[in-house]
C-alpha cells in the first residue's frame, strides 16, 4: 500500500483503498488487497509520470481499479472460506502431511487455518443471529428480494437487448450504410450503390436489400409473406449460415434461377419444419423460386423477414414507369445497404472513406446527391441504438429502488443494533476487537443479502413473462431477454454490494465504543442522526423516481394530446400489394381497386370506404421532390419535398380529414382528365403562403414537363401526422389513384358504430378479406388492423416507459414510507419517557402529535430539498425521452413533492397518534 | 532419493513456476506477475496474491513489505524470498517431473 502521498494524483483513490482495506480480514488485507493495490498505484504512477496535462481519466480508472480489486479480494476471501468450509486441504496441509522438511518457524499454514476457522465462526455466528430473529430477517430478505429481483429482471432486458452480441460471424464488423436526408434516414439509389461497390476499399463486401412482400401461391390458400429482396452476397456480408441447404450462389442473380432462403420461423410455421422443402420450388408473385436453404434460428437483422429472395447484383425498384434504366436513375432512392468491414479497419475509417466517395459523387451529380450524407453505423447499434436511453434510464430507476431498500434495511439494522448493544458490549468486553465485531455484523448482512439475492433471482426468473408483457412488443431483440450467466453474475455483484452497502454503516456504528452501554450510558444521538440521514436519503431518491415517472407521464400525455389529423375510431386499414405479373399495367390495377371499393361499400354496416397509398402511422410513405411552375429551380440543398399519396375520392370522408378550401379528389379525376392534386395545410403554407389553389407543380424540371404532366392544386385539406404523434406534419399531396397508380395500396373502411362496437372490427376485417377474394381469389391481404391499434403500436415504447417508471416509483414510495414509519415509530418508542414527562407536566395529546409530526416533516423537507436538487441534475439524462415537457418542469416537481409529503405524513401519523395517546404514568413506571 | 513413480507433486505447475522465479533471488509481486505474464499466465492482482499468500502460508515463501521510491511517491511493495523449505519443495517437484519425463523418454534425470 502506498504511503502518505507526496503527490496528490490519485489521493482520493488511495483514501478509498485505505477505507476499504479496513473492512477486510487481516489475511485478506495484508496478503491480497494491499499488495494488489500497491501494484495498481505503481502502474498509475508510472503512467502519470509520463503524462503531462489532464489526468482525470487515469485517476478515474485508478478509482475504478481500486473498487474492482476490492470486490475481487472479497471473492478471493469467499473462495478461501468456501475451501475451508468444505474441508478441502490447503497447500499448507498438503506440504505439512508429507513432512517436506518445512521449517517449524515457517508453519504459517496453521495461522492461516486458524484465521479460516475464525471466518467460519463468524459465518456460523451470523447464521445463528439471523435465525434468532426470524421475523426481522424475513422482512429484510423480502425487501432485498424485491429490490435485487427487480434489478436482475431489468438487467436481463438490458443484457438481452443491448449487451448480448448478434449471432453473426464477426458481428462487430457488420455495418449498415445508409444516407440521411431531411434529418432522417433515407434510402439509396441503385446507381449510388453500384458506385460504392466499385470504389469502397475499407468495406470488404457490400450488399443491398429492400423490404417487400410476396404473394405465395401454389401451396393451398394464397399467403402474404414479409420478405426482402437481397443481393447474392447478403448472407456472406452478414455472416449468417443456413441450418439447412446452402447460401445464395454469388454472381449475377438476374440470369441465375430465382432463389429463396426461408427463415427458421417461417419454415416451422408454414412448412412444418420439413427438411424436404430445400430444393423444391415455390411460386412468389406467380414466379417460380427455388428454395436453396433455411436460415439458422439465431439469425437477426434490422427488419424481420419470413424469407429472403435473391435479386440481381442490383435489385430492381418497385414497379413503376421510370422511362429509363433504373440503374441510371440517381433520384430514385429505394435501397438499403449493409457491409462487412475489413478485418483491420474501423467504423470511423469506413465513414471517412464513404464521406470522400459521396463528396465526389455530390460534385458529379449535384441535382441528385446534394443535401444528402452517408451514415455508417454498426449493425447492432442500428438495431438497438434507439432504445438504449430508455432501457438505461429504467435500469437506473430500478437501481434507485434497490438503493432505497438498502437505506431502509440499514435503518432497520441500526434500530436492531440498539437492542443488541449489550450483547455487542459483552463480546467486546470478552476480548473481541472492533474489526472482529464489524466482521461479524457484516457477515450477517452478507448472509441476508445472499438469501435476498437468491430469492430475487428466483423472482426475476418467475416474473420473466410478466416483464416481457410490460415491455413494448416493438422492442428489438425481445426474444433474447432471459436469465443467463451474465445476469446471474450481475445479481451476485448486486447482492454482495448491497450486503456491504446496508451492513457497513450499522456495523461501524454499533461497534463504536460498545462498553459505554454496559456502563449504562446511552450512545448519544449519533445513531439517531444516522437513521435520520438514511431516511432523508430514501426520500430524496424516491423523489427522483417520482419526478422521473411524472415527467414521463406528462410527456406521454403531451404526445397523445397532439391531433393526429383524422378520426381513427371505427376505421379498419387493409393493406395489400398486387403482383406485377398478374396486374402489369395501370388499367388492370385501377380496375381491381375500383372493384374492391365497390364490394367493400356494399358490406352491411360500412358507412364509407377509401383507398390510399400509405396509411398514417403505418410507416409507408413515398417522398418526392417537385418543382413549382413559374419559379426558378431551387438550389440543390433547398429542393421542395413532399409526401406523395395516391388516394380515392372517399378517402378523406372515411378518415375524417377536413377539407379547408377548394375540393377533394373527385370520381371524375381519371386517367383521361387533367392531373389534379389536393395538398395539406403545411404544403400550402410552406410552398404557396397558404394560397395554392390553381397553382401547378411537376415532378420533372419545368422545361422538361409536358403540358399534360402538370398537376394543378384544387384543394387544401387538414394536416395528418404520418410518422407518429411527436413528429410535425410534413407537406403532402394527394392525387387520384386513377392518375397515379401503384401496385400497393391500403383500403380504409369506416363502419357504423353499432357494427364496429359489437365485434371490435373483426367482422369487418373478415368481410373485407371476402370482398378482396371476390375480386381475385388468389390475391392475399397483407394485414387488416384497426387504425387505432396501428396508432397505439407507435406509442408502445413511451407507454411502456411510463408503466415501468410508475411501477418503480410506486415501489420506491412504499419502501420510503416504510422507512419514515420505522424511524418515527422508533423515535416515539425511544422518547416514550420524555413524552410521558411532557404530558405529566401538562402537554396535551395534540401538542405531542404536533411535535412528532414536526420532526417527521423536517426529515421530509430535507429529503425533498436534496431529492429536488438531485432530480434537476439527473433528469437531463431523460431529456431525449421527453416530449413537450421540460426536464425541469416545476409542476411535476411540485406534484411529486406533494405526493411524497402526503405519503410521508401518512407514515408519520400512526406513530404520532400513538405518542399522543401515551399514558404518562404507565410510561414512567415501565421505564 | 528413491524413485517415487506413484507420487504427484504437492504443488501445482503454477506454484512450481513461481518458486522457480524466486529461486534466482528475491522479487517483488509486480516483477513476478510480469514473469508469469511473459509465460502466458495472466492473473488479476487479487488472484495472483491469493496464490502468493497460499505459498507463504505453506512456508515455501516468505514475504515482507519493502518501501521503494516510485516516480511520484514512495510505495510499499510486497517482496518474496524462497525459504529453505521452498527450495526443498522445488527440488522434490523437479525430481518428480524429471522422473515423469524420463519415463516418457523425453529427457534424462537432471543432475542434482
Amino acid at each position: 500500500m502506498p504511503e502518505a502521498p507526496s503527490s496528490n494524483h490519485g489521493a482520493l483513490s488511495l483514501a478509498l483503498a485505505q477505507g476499504l482495506e479496513r473492512l477486510l480480514p487481516d489475511w485478506l488485507q495484508a496478503r491480497v488487497f494491499a499488495p494488489a493495490v500497491a501494484d495498481i498505484v505503481a502502474d498509475f504512477d508510472a503512467h502519470t509520470a509520463q503524462t503531462v496535462g489532464i489526468r482525470f481519466p487515469a485517476t478515474a480508472r485508478l478509482t475504478l481499479a481500486v473498487g474492482l480489486t476490492f470486490l475481487q479480494s472479497l471473492a478471493v476471501g469467499l473462495l478461501e472460506w468456501a475451501r475451508a468450509f468444505l474441508g478441502r486441504p490447503s497447500l499448507a496441509d498438503r506440504t505439512a502431511r508429507y513432512g517436506g522438511g518445512l521449517e517449524p518457524g515457517h508453519r504459517k499454514g496453521h495461522q492461516g487455518n486458524r484465521k479460516m476457522s475464525l471466518y467460519l465462526q463468524d459465518l456460523r455466528y451470523a447464521a445463528r443471529a439471523i435465525s434468532a430473529r426470524p421475523g426481522f430477517s424475513a422482512l429484510v430478505v423480502l425487501l432485498l428480494a424485491l429490490g435485487i429481483g427487480a434489478n436482475s429482471a431489468m438487467f436481463s432486458v438490458v443484457n438481452g437487448v443491448l449487451l448480448e452480441p448478434l449471432v453473426l460471424d464477426n458481428a462487430g464488423r457488420v455495418v449498415l450504410i445508409n444516407e440521411r436526408s431531411d434529418e432522417e434516414s433515407a434510402n439509396i439509389s441503385a446507381a449510388s450503390f453500384r458506385d460504392w461497390q466499385e470504389q469502397v476499399s475499407e468495406v470488404e463486401q457490400i450488399a443491398a436489400f429492400i423490404a417487400t412482400t410476396f404473394n405465395l401461391t401454389g401451396r393451398g390458400d394464397p399467403e402474404r409473406v414479409r420478405a426482402m429482396w437481397v443481393s447474392p452476397t447478403f448472407f456472406d456480408v452478414l455472416g449468417g449460415a443456413p441450418q439447412l441447404g446452402v447460401s445464395f450462389a454469388s454472381g449475377e442473380g438476374g440470369e441465375a434461377p430465382r432463389q429463396v432462403m426461408l427463415s427458421d420461423g417461417y419454415w416451422r410455421e408454414s412448412f412444418g419444419a420439413d427438411p424436404g422443402i430445400v430444393g423444391e420450388s415455390s411460386l412468389l408473385n406467380g414466379d417460380p423460386f427455388h428454395v436453396v436453404g433455411v436460415m439458422n434460428p439465431q439469425f437477426e437483422f434490422v427488419r424481420p423477414a419470413q424469407l429472403w429472395a435473391v435479386a440481381p447484383l442490383v435489385i430492381p425498384p418497385p414497379p413503376m414507369d421510370l422511362g429509363q434504366d433504373y440503374r441510371e436513375v440517381r433520384g430514385l432512392h429505394y435501397l438499403d445497404a449493409v457491409g462487412r468491414l475489413g478485418s483491420t479497419t474501423t467504423v470511423e475509417r469506413a465513414q471517412e472513406e464513404m464521406n470522400a466517395i459521396h463528396a465526389a459523387l455530390e460534385e458529379q451529380y449535384p441535382d441528385d446527391e446534394a443535401g444528402r450524407e452517408i451514415v455508417v453505423l454498426p449493425l447492432q447499434e442500428s438495431i438497438v441504438g434507439g432504445v438504449r436511453p430508455a432501457l438505461l434510464a429504467l435500469l437506473g430507476a430500478v437501481g434507485f429502488v434497490l438503493l432505497i431498500a438498502c437505506a431502509n434495511i440499514a435503518n432497520l439494522l441500526l434500530a436492531q443494533a440498539t437492542g443488541r448493544q449489550r450483547e455487542i458490549a459483552v463480546r467486546s468486553a470478552l476480548g473481541a476487537s472492533r474489526g472482529r465485531l464489524v466482521r461479524q455484523l457484516v457477515a450477517e448482512s452478507l448472509l441476508l443479502a445472499i438469501a435476498g439475492g437468491g430469492l430475487g433471482l428466483l423472482l426475476a426468473a418467475a416474473s420473466h413473462t410478466a416483464l416481457v408483457a410490460l415491455l413494448p412488443s416493438t422492442l428489438p431483440r425481445l426474444s433474447q431477454v432471459g436469465l443467463d450467466l451474465r445476469v446471474v453474475g450481475f445479481t451476485l455483484l448486486a447482492t454482495m454490494t448491497t450486503g456491504l452497502l446496508f451492513g457497513l454503516a450499522p456495523a461501524l456504528r454499533s461497534s463504536r465504543d460498545p462498553v459505554a452501554s454496559l456502563k449504562g450510558t446511552r450512545g448519544g444521538d449519533r445513531s439517531g442522526r444516522t437513521r435520520d440521514a438514511l431516511v432523508v436519503v430514501e426520500l430524496a431518491l424516491a423523489l427522483v423516481l417520482v419526478v422521473g415517472a411524472g415527467l414521463m407521464t406528462r410527456s406521454f400525455v403531451a404526445l397523445m394530446s397532439n391531433e393526429a389529423g383524422f378520426e381513427p375510431a371505427g376505421v379498419l386499414a387493409v393493406t395489400l400489394a398486387l403482383p406485377e405479373t398478374k396486374y402489369p399495367d395501370d388499367a388492370s390495377k385501377v380496375a381491381f381497386y375500383d372493384a374492391v371499393l365497390e364490394g367493400a361499400a356494399a358490406i352491411p354496416g360500412v358507412t364509407s370506404v377509401g383507398a390510399v397509398l400509405g396509411v398514417p402511422f403505418s410507416g409507408t410513405t413515398a417522398r418526392f421532390s417537385f418543382y413549382k411552375e413559374g419559379e426558378p429551380l431551387p438550389a440543390p440543398n433547398e429542393e421542395n419535398r413532399m409526401i406523395f399519396q395516391a388516394a380515392s375520392a372517399d378517402y378523406f370522408r372515411t378518415m375524417g380529414i377536413p377539407l379547408h378550401t377548394g375540393r377533394t379528389i373527385a370520381t371524375t379525376d381519371t386517367h383521361d382528365s387533367a392531373q389534379v392534386g389536393v395538398v395539406n395545410e403545411t404544403f400550402a403554407e410552406r410552398y404557396f403562403d397558404g394560397d395554392p389553389l390553381g397553382r401547378r407543380i411537376s415532378f420533372d424540371a419545368p422545361d422538361e414537363t409536358e403540358e399534360e404532366d402538370w398537376i394543378t392544386i384544387v384543394g387544401v385539406v387538414g394536416d395528418v401526422r404520418h410518422y407518429g404523434y411527436e413528429r410535425e406534419p410534413f407537406p403532402e399531396i394527394y392525387m387520384s389513384y386513377h392518375q397515379a397508380t401503384f401496385a400497393f395500396t391500403a383500403f380504409v373502411v369506416r363502419g357504423e358504430r353499432s357494427a364496429t362496437a359489437a365485434d371490435g372490427l373483426d367482422g369487418l376485417a373478415s368481410a373485407m378479406r371476402q370482398a378482396v377474394f371476390a375480386v381475385d381469389p388468389e390475391q392475399t391481404v397483407y394485414s387488416a388492423d384497426p387504425l387505432a391499434e396501428i396508432m397505439s403500436a407507435s406509442v408502445e415504447q413511451p407507454r411502456s416507459n411510463v408503466r415501468l417508471l410508475a411501477l418503480f416509483s410506486g415501489m420506491a414510495m412504499v419502501i420510503a414510507a416504510i422507512g419514515v414509519f420505522g424511524v418515527m415509530n422508533f423515535t416515539v418508542t425511544r422518547q416514550a419517557r420524555d413524552l410521558g414527562i411532557r404530558m405529566a407536566l401538562g402537554a396535551r395529546g395534540v401538542d405531542v402529535l404536533a411535535m412528532v409530526m414536526r420532526r417527521g416533516m423536517v426529515l421530509v423537507g430535507l429529503g425533498l430539498l436534496l431529492g429536488g436538487g438531485a432530480a434537476l441534475g439527473l433528469m437531463r439524462v431523460l431529456s431525449s425521452l421527453l416530449y413537450g415537457v421540460s426536464a425541469a418542469d416545476p409542476l411535476v416537481y411540485l406534484g411529486g413533492a406533494s405526493l411524497l409529503v402526503v405519503v410521508a405524513m401518512s407514515a408519520c401519523l400512526v406513530p404520532a397518534c400513538c405518542a399522543a395517546r401515551t399514558d404518562p404514568v404507565t410510561t414512567m413506571r415501565a421505564d | 532419493m528413491a524413485k517415487e513413480k506413484e507420487q504427484l507433486p504437492d504443488i501445482t505447475h503454477l506454484q512450481f513456476l513461481v518458486l522457480t522465479a524466486v529461486r534466482g533471488g528475491d522479487a517483488s509481486g509486480r516483477e513476478l506477475r510480469g514473469y508469469l505474464a511473459e509465460r502466458g499466465v495472466r492473473r488479476s492482482g487479487p488472484g495472483f496474491y491469493q496464490l502468493m499468500g497460499r505459498l507463504e502460508d505453506a512456508g515455501l515463501l516468505s514475504g515482507r513489505y519493502e518501501r521503494t521510491e516510485g516516480p511520484t511517491r514512495p510505495v510499499k511493495e510486497r517482496r518474496y524470498q524462497i525459504t529453505p523449505a521452498g527450495t526443498r519443495m522445488w527440488e522434490r517437484t523437479r525430481e518428480i517431473y524429471a522422473v515423469a519425463l524420463e519415463d516418457a523418454g523425453i529427457a534424462g534425470r537432471p543432475n542434482a
